[in-house]
């Protein structure tokens, strides 16, 4: 049963990873990505760490993939389909699986195979004992939320500065182009 | 085991059956008989014009960059209000003071007018020209063609006036 729902999650993130890769449509592979988002989100459940697994769900699918979603959709519309050579993409995620594997079978970690711990445990309430012991991670707590203030203040300002239409938005520019002809039409 | 979480599986998974279903039920079930106009995407009778894929505001990603630091936070929170009645004040000193430092960013961006959804536009980098956007002509969220609203009879005045830069927002 267990192998089952780990072959059902493993196989939903490989299956969504694959189709990122592949599709065409630069929004095709943002919505594939939510299948690996969510089959990862499984794996975590089947490792007992529940927590994680709901953080996963409520920040990659619910604000990673959205703000993906908007930044391609800020992006000028690029109807031309991705015809970058197929062959050249297989052999390059061939050549990456072989590494894959031969790091694998080098590497001296023998992961456990089975498990035979209980049923795990809900961790949320754990953490934050940890998160507010003092001798325990109360400082990085604290931390976090300066290092989210300077993410926010940072990519915000960041996001800001882009926002003046570029003058190279040639739709834009045409009309302004237009928009100072008339005006000094009506000027003269 | 894992009796918890199989419940989620089992809801998750009802969840996309009742809408895969319906549509494999439907779609088998109605007669299918297509023609042009049936299968032009349906905008309240009209004909359709442009392009479905438009250009977002950025004002969308923007917000959206907001939201993710603030899903962040409660993704804290959530082991923190677990435990807090059981750690007593301390907790609810430290928690407060880790809402309280990221109060300072929302007053931030609200002070910045990153938040304002309706704000003057620096069209042009060159000459200051600004395009007012109008909340009318705001439905997608970026401002519409000016000769489609000129054509509408309700354009947007795009007023001239040399200011220098990003004046008032930024």
């Amino acid at each position: 049963m267990e192998l089952l729902f780990f072959l059902l999650f493993a196989g939903l993130a490989i299956a969504g990873a694959v189709a990122t890769v592949w599709m065409r449509y630069v929004v095709h592979s943002a919505f594939a990505l939510m299948g690996t988002f969510l089959g990862v989100a499984g794996l975590y459940v089947l490792l007992g760490a529940d927590f994680l697994a709901i953080t996963q769900i409520l920040i990659y699918v619910g604000g990673i993939l959205v703000l993906i979603l908007f930044g391609i959709m800020l992006t000028p519309p690029d109807r031309t389909e991705r015809n970058a050579k197929r062959v050249i993409g297989f052999s390059a995620s061939l050549v990456a699986i072989a590494l894959f594997l031969a790091v694998q079978i080098g590497s001296v970690v023998r992961w456990a195979e089975k498990s035979n711990l209980e049923a795990p445990k809900a961790t949320a309430a754990p953490i934050g004992r940890e998160l507010l012991r003092p001798d325990g991670y109360l400082i990085p707590f604290e931390l976090v939320s300066v290092v989210l203030l300077v993410a926010l203040i940072g990519s915000v300002f960041i996001a800001r500065r882009r926002k003046a239409v570029r003058v190279d938005d040639s739709s834009t520019a045409a009309i302004l182009a237009e928009r100072g002809t008339l005006q000094q039409k009506a000027g003269a | 085991m894992y009796f918890d979480y199989f419940n989620v599986f089992v809801f998750l998974t009802t969840g996309l059956l009742f809408v895969f279903a319906n549509m494999i039920v439907g779609g088998l079930v109605r007669p299918q008989k297509p023609t042009p106009e049936k299968l032009s995407p349906y905008e309240c009778g009209e004909d359709v014009i442009g392009d479905s894929w438009i250009r977002f505001d950025i004002r969308f990603y923007t917000t959206a960059l907001i939201y993710l630091i603030f899903a962040v936070e409660i993704a804290f929170l959530f082991p923190w209000a677990l435990v807090v009645r059981e750690i007593g004040m301390l907790a609810l000193v430290e928690g407060f003071t880790f809402v309280a430092i990221l109060l300072l960013g929302l007053v931030y961006v609200w002070v910045k007018g990153d938040l304002d959804w309706v704000k003057t536009y620096n069209a042009s980098v060159k000459g200051g020209t600004e395009v007012e956007d109008r909340p009318a002509a705001d439905i997608h969220g970026g401002p519409l063609p000016v000769e489609l609203l000129q054509a509408a009879g309700v354009g947007p005045t795009i007023t001239e006036q040399q200011t220098k830069g990003e004046k008032g927002h930024s």
